[in-house]
C-alpha cells in the first residue's frame, strides 16, 4: 500500500534563545494509507512534537516530510493552509471548539474555511457527521454548554468534516472516562473502515494502542517498536 | 465574505465587551466633536461679532469728495460673484433730529431693502421691534436715540440737514447695532430717501459688500475693477481697517487647532490601544482557525474587518454623543441675560473628518495585532492551551 504520510531522517530541536533541547532523532517512519495506527510513549517522549510534524503545523529542523509523496518544503504557506485544511484532520487533547458558535457550525468550519461560504452539501454532511457521533439533538447548542464527551465528539465530527485522508488525533480521549473513551475509538474504527481515512493516535493508554493495526512506540525522541500488530488486530 | 461573518461573531459573540470597546472609542470621538464644534462656534460668533454685521468690502469714489457714479454696473458684476453673500449702495448724510426744546445729532444711513441680500449692516438681525422701512418716509432708529428723544414706533420724527432742509420720517423699526455710539445717532432709510435728501441724484456714498470667506477677501476685492465709467475706485477691505483684531483672530485660531491635533491624537492613541487588546483576546480562535487551514491572509482580514466595523461603530455612536452634548451645553449653558453662550457653528467638513480619522485610526489600530495574528503559529496555541 502507498505511504501517505513519510518521515525521513527528521530532527527536531526546539530553540528558546541559546538553550537548544533536542527532542526527535532521525525518525525514519512511514505510515500507509487507510491504516490504523497509534503511537505510544512516556510523558515527554516526543510524541506530540513528532504528530505537530506529520500535520505540518511545525517544522522539522532537518529531514524530509512528504505528504502524499509530496514533499511539503516545496508548498508555499498558502499551500500548506490548504493542506492542512483538506487532507489532514486534527483532534486535540482538548476539543479547542470555537466559543462563538454553535455545534453546528464548528463543524462546518472546515468546509466554511474550504469553500469560503456555506453550503447546504456541506450543512448536510455536517449533520450527518453529527449524527454519527451520538450529538444529533446537540447541533444547534453553543459549543460551551456541552459535556467534555461531546465538546470532543464535536471536535471529531469537525476533523472528519472535509473527508481528509488523514486524521491526526492527539490523546483524543485523555479528558474523558473509559466508557466515553472506548465508544469515541470504536468510532475511529468504523471511520477508518468504512471511509478508509489514515488515523493516527496518539495514546497513553495501551488497552486502546492494542487496538489498533499497528503501534509505534518512542522513547527519547527515537522509534523503539515499529511492531506491526495487524495479527492482534485482525483478533480483536 | 467568510472573514466577514467571522469578524461580526467575534464581535456579536460578546455583546458586554463590544459594547464598551464601542463606548471607548466613542466617548473619544465625543469629546473630539464637542470640543472642534465649541471652539469652531466661539471662532465663528467672535468673527460674527466683529465683522458680522458689517461691511467687509466698501468701495467708493477715489476722490474723497466725489460721489460713486453707475453704482448699478458694479452691483450686476457683484451678483454674479459667488464669494459675495451680501452687498448694497449706501447714501448717507448728517442731520439733527428737532424736537421741541433740543436738536440731537444723528446720521441717516441710507441702503436698498429690495431683498435680504442688501442687508450688510444686519439691521434685520438687529431690529429689536417694529419692521424695516417699507415707503419712502419710514426709518429706523437706533435703540438709545429713540430712549433720548423719548418717542415711540409709528410717530413722526422732524429731522433737519445742514443747510436747513426739512424732512419728516416716520419710525417703523428699532434696532440694537451693539454700539452705544451708533445707537445713539442712527437712523435708517431706504437708499432712495437718502439720495433724495441729501441731493445724490442717482449717484451713492458707496458699495458696501459681504463675503462668505472674510478672511480671504482680498480675493475679492483684487478681482473688482479698479476705474468705473471714468472715474477711479476705492476698495478698502475689513482688514486694512481692522489690523490689530485681525492678528488677535489669527492667534486664536492657531491655538484652537493645536488644541484640536492633541485632543485627535489622545483620541487616536485611546482607540488603538482599546482595540489592539481586544484583537489580542482573539488570537487563540485564530490558533484553532490556523491549524484548521484559514489562510495568513483571512486571518488578516478577519481582525482588520473587526476594527473597521467596531471603528464605524464607534465613531457614529460619538457623533451622536458629541452633538447630543454639545446640544446640552448650549441648552443649559446660558449667559445672563439668557442667550446661549454660542451659537453652534458646525462644520461638516470638520465633522465627516473626525468620524473618518477615527474609523482609519481604529481600522489600523487592527493591523498591528492583525499581522501577529498571521503570524502566530498554531501550534503555540495548542500547547498552551
Ligand atoms: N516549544 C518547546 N520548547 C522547548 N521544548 C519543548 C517545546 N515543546 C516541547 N518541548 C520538549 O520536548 C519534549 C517532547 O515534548 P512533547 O510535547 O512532544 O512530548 P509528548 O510525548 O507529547 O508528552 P506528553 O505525553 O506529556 O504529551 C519535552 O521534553 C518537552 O519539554
Ligand atoms: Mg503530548
Amino acid at each position: 500500500m502507498a505511504n501517505i504520510i513519510a518521515l525521513q531522517q527528521v530532527n527536531k530541536t526546539y530553540k528558546n534563545g541559546a538553550l537548544e533541547t533536542p527532542v526527535l532523532f532521525d525518525i525514519n517512519l512511514n505510515f500507509a494509507a487507510g491504516s490504523l495506527n497509534s503511537i505510544i510513549g512516556q510523558s515527554g517522549s516526543g510524541k506530540t512534537t513528532l504528530m505537530n510534524i506529520m500535520g505540518i503545523l511545525d517544522q522539522p529542523t532537518s529531514g524530509d516530510v512528504l505528504i502524499n509523496d509530496q514533499n511539503i518544503q516545496t508548498l508555499n504557506k498558502n499551500d500548506l493552509a490548504k493542506l492542512r485544511n483538506q487532507t489532514i484532520g486534527f483532534i486535540f487533547q482538548f476539543h479547542y471548539l470555537l466559543p462563538e458558535y454553535t455545534v453546528l457550525e464548528n463543524t462546518l468550519m472546515p468546509a466554511l474555511i474550504r469553500d469560503r461560504k456555506l453550503t447546504s452539501a456541506a450543512t448536510m454532511r455536517a449533520k450527518e457527521l453529527l449524527d454519527l457521533v451520538g450529538l444529533a439533538n446537540w447541533m444547534d447548542k453553543p459549543s460551551t454548554q456541552i459535556s467534555g464527551g461531546q465538546q470532543q465528539r464535536t471536535a471529531i465530527a469537525r476533523a472528519l468534516m472535509n473527508n481528509p485522508a488523514i486524521i491526526l488525533a492527539d490523546e483524543p480521549t485523555g479528558n474523558l472516562d473509559s466508557k466515553s473513551s472506548d465508544s469515541i475509538h470504536a468510532l475511529f474504527c468504523t471511520i477508518n473502515r468504512e471511509f478508509k481515512t489514515t488515523f493516527v493516535i496518539i495514546t497513553h493508554d495501551d488497552r486502546i494502542a492494542a487496538k489498533t493495526e499497528r503501534i509505534v512506540e518512542i522513547r527519547d525522541g527515537r522509534i523503539l517498536n515499529n511492531a506491526d500488530n495487524t495479527l492482534v488486530f485482525k483478533n480483536i | 465574505m467568510f472573514a466577514l461573518s467571522i469578524a461580526k461573531r467575534f464581535i456579536t459573540h460578546n455583546k458586554t465587551q463590544s459594547f464598551f470597546i464601542v463606548l471607548g472609542i466613542a466617548v473619544g470621538v465625543a469629546v473630539q466633536i464637542f470640543v472642534g464644534i465649541l471652539i469652531d462656534s466661539l471662532q465663528a460668533n467672535l468673527i460674527d461679532k466683529t465683522v458680522g454685521s458689517s461691511p467687509h468690502l466698501v468701495i467708493s469714489n477715489n476722490v474723497d469728495t466725489a460721489n460713486l457714479n453707475r453704482f448699478a454696473d458694479l452691483e450686476t458684476q457683484l451678483k454674479a460673484d459667488t464669494r459675495v453673500t451680501k452687498f448694497t449702495a449706501t447714501a448717507t448724510g448728517n442731520v439733527f433730529v428737532l424736537t421741541p426744546d433740543k436738536g440731537y445729532p444723528a446720521l441717516i444711513q441710507g441702503v436698498e431693502f429690495t431683498s435680504s441680500q442688501n442687508d450688510v449692516f444686519g439691521f434685520q438681525k438687529n431690529l429689536m421691534s417694529g419692521t424695516l422701512p417699507a415707503t419712502a418716509s419710514d426709518a429706523l432708529i437706533g435703540q438709545d436715540l429713540l430712549n433720548s428723544l423719548k418717542t415711540h414706533i409709528g410717530q413722526l420724527i422732524n429731522v433737519a440737514d445742514a443747510q436747513g432742509n426739512k424732512h419728516t420720517l416716520k419710525i417703523t423699526g428699532v434696532v440694537d447695532t451693539g454700539v452705544l455710539s451708533v445707537n445713539q445717532t442712527l437712523l435708517v432709510t431706504d437708499l432712495k430717501t437718502a439720495q433724495d435728501f441729501f441731493g445724490y441724484g442717482n449717484d451713492a456714498a458707496s458699495v458696501v459688500v459681504q463675503v462668505k470667506d472674510v478672511f480671504n477677501v482680498e480675493k475679492v476685492a483684487s478681482s473688482l475693477p479698479t476705474s468705473l465709467a471714468g472715474q477711479q475706485l476705492l476698495v478698502k477691505t475689513w482688514k486694512q481697517t481692522n489690523a490689530q483684531l485681525l492678528s488677535a483672530l489669527g492667534g486664536q485660531s492657531s491655538s484652537s487647532l493645536m488644541i484640536q491635533i492633541f485632543v485627535l491624537l489622545s483620541v487616536v492613541i485611546a482607540i488603538a490601544s482599546v482595540l489592539s487588546i481586544t484583537v489580542m483576546q482573539k488570537s487563540r480562535q485564530i490558533g484553532i482557525l490556523k491549524a484548521m487551514g484559514i489562510s495568513d491572509r483571512d486571518a488578516i482580514w478577519v481582525f482588520l474587518i473587526q476594527a473597521f466595523m467596531l471603528g464605524i461603530l464607534g465613531a457614529s455612536l460619538g457623533l451622536a454623543f458629541g452633538f447630543g452634548l454639545f446640544g446640552s451645553f448650549i441648552t443649559f449653558a446660558k449667559t445672563a441675560d439668557g442667550s446661549p453662550i454660542v451659537t453652534p457653528y458646525i462644520r461638516t467638513i470638520f465633522v465627516s473628518l473626525t468620524w473618518l480619522i477615527a474609523v482609519v485610526a481604529a481600522t489600523f489600530a487592527g493591523v498591528l495585532p492583525a499581522r501577529k495574528s498571521s503570524a502566530l503559529n498554531p501550534i503555540e496555541i495548542i500547547r498552551n492551551g
